[in-house]
């Protein structure tokens, strides 16, 4: 039997026209027994009864009766690999086993079909591939649905980001941070996993915008007046939203100062460079010594934008 | 209406149990009909097996708080869960082997009854043909903190913004025929933000802290079409978005604000205020993504992105009292109107090829551009009953602003497997663009400000498998700086992240996070000095699969420092600003299985989490519990929980202190 993957004629000649770089990737990345062939999803089931019935517990069954790309009768082997030589031999070398083997071997098997997941830049822009974190690190294949050890669905996605991701799970343990904790959200709801346009993997939301907007839609704008930071650096410009000591996840412990260190460009910025150049400057009756002006969102109550007021009072 | 909710959530699992008990002997007897066509569709798609059809599990009872010791404002800011019967979570898994309608459904939820997070999902998939996800949220958000922004303020002055507010979220997205050839899907979603709060009313010379009703809302519509060719992907999408802000500031009360000493010898004062926004805001997007692997050694991606929503505002503001125009001039009402109208035409593309010259080697170029250039005009009319005057003074302004953002990313990395083991890689990212932004900031006059962006990084890294049961992953990336927009941007920065992870035995693990950050800006005037050190390790122990005890345990240490010049608004000179966060946090989770009951193991859980932190703003948050699982039949579980919620801000900001026992007691139903 041929690989189930049938070329256009075009791309299958331009494939051709390659030159031995492309066959030498193909060699190399071969990760069954050389001349394997398949043999079919019943062969496999005479050994892996087990495995095979919780694959059909599993959405994976659908490859089953796959005809579009091939699989129907190899749910296995779509996976696997051919297989006809691990039935021989029954060695476990002989067969792919992504669980187990090499991201850079486990990760072209998922993406035979996974390649077009909804991440916008395609999978391999994720920070995960790039770091080789396999598919199977997060998803079974065999397993049915998971089980009930909590009835909260975003606990189960944070927990599992969790394992690796412990710096973060330790920021959550913060006072003032998203509600998490209490399964109200997950990590997903902010980051993709499989990869994203914006940097740290975040979702995005109507198309191009940050994915912060998605629940906090007043923010979005546009403003006839824009705070600038909040187009330019985004949220995480005075905002730690994994979790922080300061109310309202802010990352400073005073207002004052949130505001103070970008606003204090007059003839500073030196060097014959705009460094830091943007900012603007406080003007000069805001005396700190005074309660009023310790806590500039007293008065700039918009700064995130606003519709009608330059200065952002309302 | 809440418990009426929680009513039929606690009952959907019995009466579904019950259409279970009936369908059984259908499931022996099937129906001639429904025999044949099972059969007829078996060749086609084989049957997931459906041991059971029906599987559920519902947490419900009773949370109780004996006492809310100190700041109850702070209590509700940070934790805010309430007293009285709840439906801590339910899910119901349903698969039908007859694959009628659908072949499986799945709804949950998760703290109905009072919350202060409520949550509802649905799942329904047939197989090639549908799959339906409904998501539901509704989020508490209260937010009155006595010492936000400025612990050192007088009474007077504390808890000037603060909100009593519900934020509602709805997403339904459906998907036909999926894993198909062609996929359409279409998609709603909606975020709603309403309640109440405080809010500053604010003039020259005084503030007014005065009630807001906020109520804003966002919808989004889509719907697009997958398409999967033998060795390309392509999806379209097209959406819309409509967006209202009908936000309300008002008061009918006398207010003397936060100057009742008066201002130049006189009482400012506000006596009735309306301030009303009418927001309306549109816009449509468009999505294109196309992923494609022309030949064996070679992947590429790219989209385009579109989006270009508008607001136009209608904004209206009647204020009566005494207030200070300028100079010695007061006024006594203000009638102001105005108009505007925004857009912000934004553009994002991005290429990637993923080149495999030999199968030990990768090649990933990537290329970003983002783009939005936001315009707006506005007209503000307004007339001031001047003190003294005969007739209102009129005033008008035509304002027209502009910003511009050109965002454009080249990265570039190797990465190479020396071994199957060992992957090491490198690789160059250049940053590059420019904004141009209104150049008032704070500041009432000024041109506007131009900045440009510009850094070179350099990208490393190794990933280690010495063995399968165990890695470690080591980032690191640094740049020299040469232009960023503002002073707190990364400019001359290292960063390094590491992870590992261990398996000593089956049942033994550990592992550890760890990542150093290390900024500097030496400009003159700016000489900024940020350094952020965060660690975490931790062991799950589960001795023969923990079945009989577990133990997940974690401690984590972070430290941040961060030092920068800024001016003194009143006198314009330089002075140091300087923040320190030296944290410590622990979480463990023990479980241990007791004596045989009646049908099953008692279960005994205990531990919690803890934060403390030192430097600018010293915190203590302790969360310790206890739980207890007592299974009573094979289908019922008792439990009961303590957990002590205790939150000790320190120095300044004493006033914040809180603690609180709850107890809970509950059911837990399984079928």
């Amino acid at each position: 039997m041929k690989a189930p993957t049938g070329f256009a004629s075009g791309v299958h000649l331009a494939a051709q026209a390659a030159t031995a770089i492309g066959l030498l990737a193909c060699a190399a990345g071969a990760q069954t027994s050389p001349g394997a062939q398949y043999a079919g999803s019943e062969t496999c089931r005479a050994c892996h009864q087990d495995l095979y019935e919780g694959l059909l517990k599993n959405l994976h069954h659908v490859l089953e009766s796959d005809k579009l790309r091939g699989w129907a009768g190899r749910s296995c082997e779509a996976c696997h690999g051919p297989g006809s030589v691990h039935a021989e031999t029954v060695a476990a070398a002989d067969i792919l086993n992504p669980g187990k083997a090499p991201a850079t071997q486990s990760i072209p098997a998922c993406m035979k079909c996974h390649a077009n997941q909804p991440t916008n830049v395609g999978y391999v822009n994720s920070s995960h591939v790039r770091n080789l974190v396999a598919c199977t690190g997060c998803h079974s294949m065999h397993a049915a649905p998971a089980g009930l050890p909590t009835t909260n669905r975003n606990e189960r996605v944070s927990n599992l980001c969790f394992r690796c991701h412990t710096n973060q799970r330790a920021s959550f343990q913060r006072p003032h941070t998203h509600p998490l904790k209490q399964g109200a959200m997950s990590c997903i709801d902010c980051h993709n996993p499989h990869g994203s346009a914006g940097l740290r993997q975040t979702q995005t939301a109507n198309a191009n915008e940050p994915g912060c907007f998605k629940c906090h839609g007043d923010k979005r704008g546009p403003f006839t007046f824009e705070h600038a930071p909040v187009r330019l650096e985004g949220c995480l410009t005075c905002h730690e939203p994994h979790g922080s000591a300061n109310p309202r996840m802010l990352t400073r412990h005073e207002v004052s100062f949130q505001c103070l260190e970008c606003h204090s460009n007059i003839g500073l910025a030196g060097g014959g460079t705009n460094t830091g150049a943007m900012g603007g400057i406080p003007p000069a009756f805001h005396d700190l010594r005074s309660a009023r002006f310790r806590n500039c969102t007293l008065c700039h109550v918009k700064v995130h934008g606003s519709y009608v007021n330059r200065a952002l009072l309302r | 209406m809440t418990r009426i909710l929680l009513a039929i959530w606690i009952g959907l699992p019995l009466l579904a149990g019950q259409d279970a008990v009936e369908a059984t002997p259908t499931k022996q007897n099937p129906q001639p009909a429904q025999e044949a066509k099972a059969e007829a569709q078996a060749p086609e798609t084989p049957s997931p097996i459906a041991e059971q059809k029906l599987k559920a599990q519902v947490d419900a009872g009773y949370r109780g708080i004996p006492n809310i010791g100190g700041n109850f404002d702070a209590y509700r800011s940070v934790v805010n869960y309430g007293e009285g019967p709840k439906l801590f979570g339910a899910e119901i898994n349903f698969e039908d082997p007859k694959h009628s309608a659908l072949n499986r459904l799945t709804v949950s939820g998760h703290g109905w009854g009072g919350e202060p997070y409520t949550s509802f999902r649905a799942d329904a998939e047939k197989f090639r043909s549908y799959r339906l996800t409904a998501d539901y949220r509704n989020l508490a958000y209260f937010n009155y903190l006595p010492s936000f922004a400025n612990p050192l303020a007088s009474p007077a002055f504390r808890s000037q913004r603060a909100f009593d507010t519900r934020m509602k979220n709805a997403d339904v997205s459906l998907e036909l025929w999926p894993s198909r050839r062609v996929t359409p899907y279409f998609g709603y979603q909606s975020n709603y933000w309403n309640g109440h709060g405080i809010t500053p009313y604010v003039t020259t010379g005084n503030e007014f802290p005065v009630q807001t009703q906020i109520r804003n809302q966002t919808n989004n519509y889509r719907g697009g079409v997958q398409l999967e060719l033998t060795r390309m992907h392509v999806t379209l999408e097209q959406g819309g978005t409509t967006f209202k802000d009908d936000q309300r500031v008002f008061t009918r009360e006398p207010n003397a604000g936060n100057r009742p000493g008066g201002v130049l010898g006189s009482q400012t004062t506000l006596n009735d205020l309306e301030q009303a926004y009418g927001v309306r805001g549109d816009g449509l997007y468009s999505k294109g993504l196309v992923t494609a692997s022309p030949c064996s050694w070679l992947n590429v991606y790219g989209q385009f992105l579109f989006s270009q929503p508008e607001i136009d505002v209608r904004y209206s503001e009647n204020a009566r009292g005494l207030f200070l125009m300028g100079g010695d001039t007061f006024y006594t009402g203000l009638d102001g109107i105005v108009t505007g109208l925004s857009r912000q035409p934004h553009t994002t593309g991005s290429a990637t090829a993923e080149i495999r010259p030999i199968g030990r080697l990768r090649i990933l170029e990537s290329w970003t551009t983002d783009r939005f250039h936001n315009a707006a005009s506005a007209l503000l009319l307004d007339q001031l009953l001047v003190s003294g005057a005969t007739r209102p003074l009129a005033r008008e302004r035509q304002v027209d602003t502009r910003l511009n953002l050109n965002y454009n990313r080249q990265q570039l990395d190797v990465l190479f497997d020396i071994t199957p083991r060992l992957t090491v890689r490198g690789g160059h990212r250049y940053v590059w663009g420019n904004a141009l932004t209104p150049g008032w900031g704070l500041s009432p006059t000024g041109s506007p400000s131009q900045g440009e962006l510009k850094m070179h990084v350099g990208l490393a890294g190794v990933t280690l498998r010495p063995t399968s049961r165990a890695w470690i992953n080591v980032d690191y990336e640094g740049s020299p700086g040469d232009r960023n927009y503002f002073r707190t941007s990364l400019q001359n920065y290292h960063m390094v992240r590491a992870r590992g992870r261990v398996e000593v035995t089956g049942s033994l693990h550990f592992y550890s996070h760890f990542r150093w950050l290390d900024n500097q800006n030496p400009a003159r005037g700016i000489d900024y000095k940020f350094q952020d050190i965060m660690a975490t390790g931790g062991l799950q122990w589960m001795p023969a699969g923990g079945r009989r005890a577990s133990i997940i345990g974690e401690y984590g240490w972070s430290s941040l420092k961060s030092d920068i010049l800024f001016l003194l608004p009143s006198t314009l000179q330089p002075a140091p600003s300087s923040y320190r966060d030296r944290g410590h946090t622990g979480t463990l989770l023990a479980q241990i299985s007791g004596p045989k009951l009646t049908v099953a193991d008692m279960r005994f859980e205990v531990g919690g989490s803890l934060f403390q932190s030192g430097g600018s703003r010293p915190t203590k948050y302790y969360q310790p519990l206890v739980r207890l699982y007592l299974p009573v039949a094979k289908t019922v579980e008792l439990f009961g929980e303590w957990r002590w919620y205790g939150y000790d801000a320190q120095t300044f900001y004493f006033l914040e202190h809180f603690r609180s026992n709850q107890l809970i007691a509950g059911l837990r139903l399984k079928i």
